[in-house]
């Protein structure tokens, strides 16, 4: 009986249901299998409400939607091209640059290669890019910059591993520039083949660019001087950040009108914040269920005589993420593969602010990562190009990420060096 | 473009291509006009519970930094706003038919088996609600007589977790509209034909 449910639910999962049922029915049926109260479930869910750093949740996607529904890109990729386009690799830089700050404020998800690959890929053209470079640039920028304060997948981390998301904000920011110096490195070897063309810089032409984007600029400066300087909590500069960027795009910008366009962004916004939410209660229940069940105990026992060590583990781990992060998205990876990742990472010693980066990283290959990766539909969706085409393009791209990822799995100091400066 | 379409989920969020209009039944009429009537509520609730963190959150950060004092109850209020957040958003995010899924093998079946697979994960989806509900009207009966701890203004915790038997209900309500008006439309190919011939597609 027990297989046949299970089977069931597997297809089931397979077959597109939400997560949040999958992940209720299991604990429900497991809870209910070993003789226990079902509604242990719901008590669960309510932990939502006992824990202080839920609130940056709903906050920061709040923020990250109105600027991703106001004009914040174009004022952006504008600034951008202003004061490096005239760069080798310029535009290409711009495209980057633009892509890793709008995916930390949006979130990772087809919403960078969406909003800006409409806006950027004619400019890589028009500069004389090659379609195949700037393919690739775009379909991986789409998760590029997961690793900056206040992207949403840093905060799902910490709420789930219990571990403080400040110390992660500040953990991710090494291997977060490490990844875009080498994808800037790329850009700037592949930007100097063709015959790309520069943009000169013209300093009047910087500083009204650097005008019109004059009350968007100081948004990254509140959250990490807010956070770092001490004076705010995450889940305050959550609430700084939404207020900030609501009272600049409603009343200042004016790109949206409070009346018509700010409850579509709350209603979108929202959407996502309860798809998260329910989620995230449904796997804490299921998170006690394999507690109760020793189900980390027994599968730390089943691997231990193959996976000997340290490295080996990370090694593993780096490739089951890989493959995890191309058939889920991002937060759903988080949720569901977490709870069995992190009693395990324990048993081998692993610090868990490292894992957290380093599971983000593999989240953020393998979001672009043939053949299932996501970016990769969005991307063909959004540039209506053959996948395969999207895959060859991929390719440099996503080599240079892992070569980062390597980086940062063996070498935790890279991630755990500015942690011991910043907070001794 | 030979790759298939993705499956739009609820990561596409702000700037998503518009989505092909969704046909549904005359017969179901008076239940879709329920569901919407339902998003405008829940859309205006989540906006008052966003603002109502806003402004809280603010409010505890001044005066902390230059009253050097607080609301006892207003991390705590803030908290559970973000618990009601979530199950509003959850009913709102069931309507947009955008909840986090595993849509991998879905997205490589042809039309007719992915419309079907729909149709059954939506029903699923329907009977969990249900079955969910029905669990938690006996525990929150039980926590409801035992009285439980006060968040603010007199409302106790479990009073705050009515929104769960409600959360379920929407849900479970617009899995099951959504599944029978699908399969119907699966069914009578006819009807369906009609209906895009109605709305233009």
């Amino acid at each position: 009986m027990t297989w046949i449910i299970g089977g069931g639910l597997t297809l089931a999962t397979l077959l597109g249901a939400p997560l949040f049922v999958i992940l209720a029915l299991v604990t429900v049926l497991g809870f209910m299998a070993d003789g226990q109260d079902p509604a242990i479930l719901f008590t669960e869910i309510f932990k939502i409400a006992e824990q202080p750093m839920f609130v940056a949740i709903p906050l920061f996607t709040f923020a990250g939607y109105l600027m991703a529904e106001s004009k914040t890109s174009v004022r952006l990729i504008d600034l951008t091209r202003a004061l490096v386009g005239w760069m080798p690799g310029g535009v290409a830089i711009v495209a980057l640059l633009s892509c890793a700050f709008f995916t930390v404020f949006t979130g990772v998800s087809g919403v960078t290669v969406i909003a800006l690959g409409g806006l950027l890929m004619p400019a890589l053209l028009q500069e004389g890019y090659s379609q195949k470079f700037a393919l690739g640039l775009l379909t991986t920028g789409g998760s590029r910059g997961l690793l900056f304060p206040p992207s949403l997948p840093i905060i799902i981390y910490g709420v789930m591993a219990q571990v403080d998301i400040s110390k992660l904000f500040i953990a991710g920011v090494v291997p977060g520039v490490l990844d875009l110096l080498a994808a800037l490195v790329l850009c700037f070897i592949l930007g100097r083949k063709g015959p790309v063309e520069r943009v000169p810089f013209r300093l009047e032409e910087a500083w009204r660019a650097l005008k019109a984007a004059a009350w968007e600029i100081p948004v990254p400066f509140i959250i990490f001087g807010g956070i770092y300087g001490g004076f705010l909590t995450a889940a305050e500069a959550a609430v700084t950040m939404a207020l900030y960027v609501f009272v600049v795009e409603v009343f200042i910008y004016r790109d949206l009108h409070w009346r018509k366009d700010v409850p579509r962004v709350v209603r979108e916004s929202m959407v996502l914040v309860g798809g998260i939410l329910i989620i995230i209660g449904a796997a804490l229940g299921l998170t006690n269920l394999l507690v109760d069940r020793e189900v980390p105990d027994h599968l730390f026992k089943a691997i231990e005589p193959f996976i000997t060590n340290k490295l080996t583990f990370l090694l593993v781990l780096n490739v089951f993420l890989l493959v995890v992060a191309a058939l889920l998205d991002v937060f759903s990876a988080i949720l569901v593969v977490l709870p069995l990742i992190l009693p395990l990472a324990a048993n081998y010693d692993i610090d868990p602010v490292h894992l957290g980066i380093v599971f983000l990283m593999n989240l953020e290959i393998g979001y672009s990562l043939p053949p299932m990766g996501l970016n990769l539909f969005v991307a063909s969706f959004r540039f209506s190009q053959p996948i395969l085409a999207l895959y060859k393009a991929t390719v440099p791209f996503l080599i240079v990420t892992l070569l980062v990822l390597g980086l940062v799995t063996y070498v935790p100091g890279i991630s755990l060096w500015l942690l011991g400066v910043l907070q001794p | 473009m030979t790759g298939p379409l993705p499956v739009l989920t609820a990561t596409d969020g702000p700037g998503s291509p518009a989505e092909e209009p969704r046909l549904e039944l005359p017969l179901l009429e008076p239940f879709f006009r329920l569901d919407r009537a339902l998003l405008g509520v829940e859309v205006l609730v989540l906006g008052l519970l966003l603002a109502g963190m806003i402004l809280l959150g603010l409010s505890q950060v001044i005066l902390r930094e230059f009253f050097q004092s607080g609301l006892a109850w207003a991390d705590g209020l803030i908290r559970h706003l973000v618990l009601l957040s979530g199950l509003f958003g959850a009913m709102t995010a069931t309507h947009a038919r955008r909840h986090l899924a595993m849509d991998a093998l879905v997205r490589i079946l042809p039309g007719k088996a992915r419309r079907l697979a729909e149709v059954v994960v939506q029903l699923l989806a329907a009977g969990t609600c249900f079955w969910l509900l029905a669990l938690v009207i006996p525990y929150l009966r039980e926590e409801l007589a035992h009285g439980g701890e006060v968040v603010a203004f007199g409302i106790t915790q479990p009073q705050v977790q009515l929104a769960f038997p409600v959360a379920f209900a929407i849900m479970g309500f617009r899995f099951a509209l959504m599944g029978l008006n699908d399969g119907l439309l699966l069914c009578f190919p006819r009807a369906e034909a009609a209906l895009r011939r109605g709305s233009g597609n």
